[in-house]
């Protein structure tokens, strides 16, 4: 009984937590919709470029995120972490 | 099948229909960029799964820019129907609440679809349930239908049901 009293008093219901994720994943993919239709397309020529020089560069160590910080400022923010030398 | 092509049959049908309902493929994918092209209003179904309202909210923002009307500069009214409803899980706190969907996806509410064991009995038979009167899943869609046509209705079948010592005996 000392533990089926545990599973009720817990906070967290499937349905919260169902909740917590959804609102998670629709802001994280709204905030994708919302940048100009040619982020994807410059992050893979950014990608290209990037290859030329440090060959070894895949996708996941470059981010492009762009912020909307005021009405008439927004800031495209990019993070390459180049590989270790040698 | 063009965008034009269906533009065209619309254009014909709607001399002779006051409604043309566009039934849309699930998902986002062309199929469904198709049907929600030409619409004057949509009515967006999702059930109480993760996936599923996920998948609204991406369709809600592709009405939002990539219908005729978001080209031409204007929205158009944008209704939720939730369907598979069920008060008991809801209450025992399995199931996402009408609220929860509503302050996800913040689009007006024109119907909540009970889980209904009326809905394969229909679909058994070829008949839309909402012809089967007497089931709650057919009177929530008539419900649905007239809130569509503008008259202001309660919503029903939002609480779970107060079973008698009977029902708990011999009830499912």
């Amino acid at each position: 009984m000392a533990l089926l009293d545990y599973f009720r008093s817990s906070k967290k219901t499937s349905a919260s937590l169902a909740k917590e994720r959804l609102q998670i994943i629709v802001a994280h993919e709204r905030n994708a919709r919302s940048g100009p239709d040619y982020l994807p397309q410059m992050k893979r020529d950014i990608i290209e470029v990037i290859s030329k020089y440090v060959p070894s560069i895949n996708a996941e160590q470059v981010s492009v995120q762009l912020e909307q910080k005021d009405d008439d400022l927004a800031v495209l923010e990019l993070n390459v972490t180049l590989p270790e030398k040698g | 099948m063009t965008k034009e092509g269906l533009g065209k049959v619309l254009e014909d049908l709607a001399k002779d229909f006051d409604y043309i309902l566009c039934d849309s493929p699930a998902g986002i994918e062309a199929g469904a960029q198709m049907a929600l092209y030409f619409a004057d209003e949509a009515i967006v179904v999702t059930n109480l799964e993760v996936s599923s309202i996920r998948d609204s909210d991406r369709i809600l923002g592709i009405l939002q820019s990539k219908s005729r009307h978001a080209e031409q500069g204007s929205s158009i009214p944008e209704h939720l129907l939730l369907t598979r409803y069920n008060p008991e899980r809801v209450d025992m706190g399995e199931m996402l609440s009408v609220d929860d969907v509503k302050e996800i996806l913040a689009i007006d509410l024109i119907g909540v679809i009970p889980e209904s064991k009326a809905v394969l009995s229909a679909s058994n038979a070829g008949q839309p349930v909402i012809m089967d009167e007497q089931s709650d899943a057919g009177q929530a869609y008539i419900d649905a239908v007239e809130r569509l046509l503008g008259e202001k209705v309660d919503f029903r079948f939002l609480t779970a049901k107060k079973k008698g010592l009977l029902n708990r005996i011999f009830g499912s």
